[in-house]
């Protein structure tokens, strides 16, 4: 390895290095601030003010909460599967680096371009539903296994829809590249996918909500069910680095979203990088908005909804995706 | 570190004695003592197929004080404050119980102006009672928000309650003969202006359930209760009333001056969650319309009778029953002549509205038995006193 | 006036109560062994149990059950003694499955083994407490003829008539200066 090949910015190995702390710290600096929205929208609609006093309008609070967290001890109960019990965490963070690398933030500032970046995507996700069974199994613990097998069953459940709602778009696109598919967009609404194919955008985000187990699908984590279900035994750090999958997951799927439904990175005025921030965030905004006004469906419900509902609805719509795509072209 | 110890696991009676039944894969759970929707320290082991329950059954004992004990060693004057830490939900409802079981034993009178005063504090705490209640039966449901709105509204009356006894919660206000002191001058304008607010919030805790398809779903349906099943387990108050008898203590031994007020009893004839969900929403309606009547028709006059430094009532016993927002409050005060009580029994309402709980939540989902235990609105310090 | 349906109990005692001065409208005294048949007549009546209590006497443990009517100031109070040295009581949880925790708060703080009970355990105070707090020092323990009044005490023998006027005196508590 020639130090000097690495120090040249074209160097591929090099791009990738860089493209990787730049997700880090995206990833990294993003979850700050998202937790920091979603305590203050969550205080708005709950007629209180939220985080207010550590730092202006507490926008230090997460960052505290994180060192705080980071300097808890690391227990693990008696009885516990050590290996897949600290295993669970790291797995629940890992995939979330693969998934960002697809994502077309700009025409020049994707990490890697490749061609079946969504196929990418949906395959490292379900990573993240295997380490809350590990968590689960692992922690030896009955209301953990409970949560866990409902997780995996959500996640079953809602992933058949979201792969066809997604095909659908990819027909209709005629890609897997999530940069192709940003590409066919334009810039104003009327060219989104998301008003051409509303069927799909509204299954996408539903199915979007359950994966990454957020409210009114919160049921592996069920609070007051199942005591904190899946991460009922995790404190500190372990527990942290849930926290952190979870609103990171709800950033790569806002992501996704914002691709595929609501033309990526083009729009007026604005370079294509900040559009697309924006558009993320204005889905994530929903997803939390979400959260805080409805309450949680039933478990058979949930499954009810996805077999029965969802699934022949993404049918339906990915056929006709495919009928217009056929013919109109 | 020392390895781990398999014996240290073996449990206590309550997990020692639920073993599993003869089939195989069932899962026992301990919901509690420690658990967010328990609404207290109440334990209830769950045999598990899944996440259907074949088996459940409520362990009590854990805030277990003994008040009863405790009203055989103190005067009748010194156990009044015991009333407002039995439930403290609902202190004024246990405070009239046992102060109006004195009083019919020793025969005294109480003034109207006092009767008034009890009619209204004691509707004001039913509101604020079923506003916990309905704020915490969501949040069981997994809406974080409302609990917030309707602990805005309970922040007024106990702001009202707390001008007129010196407490928020646990109140001692009640004395033998009636209320410890006099309500502030802007007592009535206060109260009148809160009715006022809760009508117009009224809607919203209606249509937010009435009009929203998940919590219908999580409401309807479940936890039927006919009327023989309550009536064999005991249980008093919104059961009732959610299984289509209009069965109210303030009309079937009226008290106070409950006989001479205008008041609707709401009944809902399923039997289900949901009916009782609307009986309670429909009672903090029903409570504005009492402590409207009451504050127009408040007298002048003494707030309390001269009773005894010394109450030694004569020796017999009396029952004195009150409707509070969970039930039906029976006080047994039983006296010798002496100072302090010969025996005081405290029937409290959730203790027979927990009971039924075995017979409702099985073969349910875990989730309905969450729904369920929320719709019978426990208070644990009430079951265990 | 008392219903008809209290002769099927076979009751040793009936009192008629004045609600207003003492919550009930009626109390019957039974012998222990029919405590399973009243409760049947009284389940076949449509009242609904409202608790079971007991309370430590020098005759032996009274145990009363309070039943009332789903309406109406209706009240009614069983009550049947056993001796301290054998507190049997028929459990009624087969008629009135309420009454199954109220019997095991009895055991718990009396000491009382209702026979035919499912699972007669401690219900409040810990499993391994051992005594039954609610019993009183035998120094402390008053009789009936203390605790009621003495129009009941007429009205069920346990007290003599000491003038003719008294004797025809009704069976009704009338007020405080009646102790």
């Amino acid at each position: 390895m020639n130090l000097e090949l690495l120090l040249r910015l074209d160097y591929p190995l090099t791009r990738l290095i860089i493209g990787l702390l730049g997700v880090y710290a995206f990833v990294g600096i993003n979850a700050l601030v998202l937790v920091w929205v979603e305590r203050k929208v969550a205080g708005h609609v709950q007629l209180r003010p939220g985080p207010l006093h550590v730092g202006p309008h507490g926008l230090l609070q997460t960052v505290l909460d994180a060192v705080k967290l980071m300097g808890k001890q690391l227990v693990a109960p008696a009885g516990s599967d050590k290996i897949l019990f600290w295993t669970a965490p790291i797995l629940a963070f890992t995939p979330v680096t693969v998934c960002f690398l697809p994502l077309p933030f700009d025409p020049h500032l994707a990490p890697i371009r490749m061609n079946l970046g969504l196929v990418l995507i949906l395959a490292f996700s379900g990573l993240g539903t295997l380490s809350l069974y590990l968590a689960g199994w692992g922690s030896n613990n009955k209301w953990g296994l409970l949560g866990a097998a409902r997780a995996v069953a959500q996640s079953l459940a809602y992933e058949v829809p979201l792969l066809l709602s997604v095909m659908a778009v990819a027909f209709t696109a005629g890609s897997l590249d999530l940069y192709e598919i940003s590409a066919r967009q334009g810039g104003w609404p009327w060219q989104w996918y998301g008003l051409k194919n509303p069927l799909a955008f509204f299954i996408f985000l539903v199915c979007a909500v359950a994966e990454t187990n957020r409210a009114p699908f919160d049921l592996p984590e069920g609070e007051s069910e199942l005591t904190a279900g899946f991460h009922t035994e995790y404190s500190g750090m372990g527990f942290g680095l849930f926290f952190l999958a979870e609103y990171a997951n709800m950033i790569i799927v806002s992501g996704v979203a914002a691709a595929l439904f609501l033309g990526g990175w083009q729009g007026p005025f604005l370079p294509g990088a900040w559009w697309f921030l924006v558009k993320i965030y204005c889905i994530l905004l929903f997803i939390i908005w979400l959260r805080w006004t409805y309450p949680r469906v039933r478990f058979d419900q949930l499954l009810n909804l996805s077999w029965k509902w969802l699934t022949p609805l993404a049918l339906l719509d990915l056929a006709l995706a495919v009928v217009v795509a056929g013919f109109g072209g | 570190m020392h390895a781990f110890d398999p014996t240290l696991l073996r449990g206590d009676r309550a997990s020692v004695r639920f073993e599993p039944g003869p089939a195989e894969d069932k899962l026992i759970l301990s919901m509690g003592p420690q658990h967010p929707s328990t609404h207290g320290v109440l334990r209830v082991m769950l045999e598990l197929d899944g996440e259907y329950i074949l088996r459940a059954e409520p362990i009590l004992g854990y805030i277990h004080r003994m008040h009863e004990w405790m009203a055989e060693q103190r005067t009748y004057y010194q156990f009044m404050p015991n009333m407002g830490r039995v439930d403290y939900l609902q202190a004024m409802a246990w405070n009239w119980a046992y102060a109006g079981a004195v009083e019919r034993l020793a025969g005294i009178e109480v003034p109207e102006r006092a009767e008034y005063i009890r009619v209204i504090v004691a509707e004001l705490n039913r509101i604020s009672s079923h506003l916990v209640w309905w704020g915490a039966y969501l949040l069981d449901l997994g809406a974080f928000t409302p609990i917030l709105y309707a602990f805005d509204d309970r922040e007024v009356i106990l702001d009202i309650l707390q001008d007129v006894t010196g407490s928020r919660l646990t109140y001692s206000y009640f004395t033998f003969g009636g209320v410890y002191a006099d309500v502030p001058a802007d007592f009535a304008p206060r109260c009148l202006a809160f009715t006022q607010r809760m009508r117009s919030r009224l809607p919203m805790y209606r249509d937010l359930v009435t009009d929203n398809v998940i919590l219908r779903g999580r409401c309807e349906g479940i936890g039927e209760l006919s009327v023989d099943q309550a009536r064999r387990y005991g249980a008093t108050g919104p059961m009732l009333r959610g299984s289509g008898v209009a069965s109210d203590t303030r009309r079937a031994e009226p008290y106070g001056v409950y006989d001479r007020l205008d008041f609707r009893i709401p009944v809902y004839p399923q039997g289900d969650a949901m009916a009782r969900y609307l009986v309670r929403t429909d009672e903090l309606e029903t409570s504005c319309d009492i402590i409207d009547q009451a504050v127009a028709g408040l007298p002048d006059g003494p707030f309390a009778a001269k009773t005894p430094k010394t109450l030694k009532p004569p020796k017999g016993e009396a029952s004195f029953a009150v409707e509070a927002g969970r039930g039906k409050i029976v006080v047994h005060v039983r006296s010798d002549g002496s100072p302090k009580p010969y025996r005081v029994k405290l029937r409290a309402p959730c203790f027979s509205n927990l009971s039924v709980f075995c017979a409702l939540a099985k073969g349910v989902l875990l989730a309905d038995a969450v729904s369920i235990l929320g719709s019978l609105d426990l208070v644990i310090p009430e079951i265990d006193r | 006036m008392i219903p008809a349906f209290v002769a099927a109990m076979h009751p040793v005692h009936v009192v008629a109560m004045d609600h207003a001065a003492t919550g009930v409208i009626l109390s019957i005294t039974l012998e222990p062994a029919r405590l399973p048949d009243a409760a049947a007549v009284l389940d076949r009546e449509g009242y609904l149990l409202e608790d079971v209590m007991a309370s430590d006497l020098t005759e032996g443990i009274e145990v009363q059950y309070h039943f009332s009517l789903l309406d109406g100031p209706t009240r009614l109070v069983l009550r049947l003694i056993v001796p301290h040295d054998a507190p049997d009581v028929p459990s009624i949880a087969a008629i009135y499955p309420g009454a199954n925790w109220h019997e095991c708060e009895c055991f718990d703080f009396y000491g009382i083994r209702f026979v035919g009970h499912p699972d007669l355990h401690r219900l409040l105070l810990p499993e391994d407490f051992e005594g039954h707090p609610l019993l009183k020092a035998p120094e402390a323990r008053r009789s009936l003829g203390e605790l009621m009044p003495s129009s009941y005490c007429r009205a069920c023998g346990l007290a003599e008539p000491d003038t003719p006027a008294a004797a025809s005196a009704p069976a009704v508590k009338t007020g405080p200066s009646d102790a």
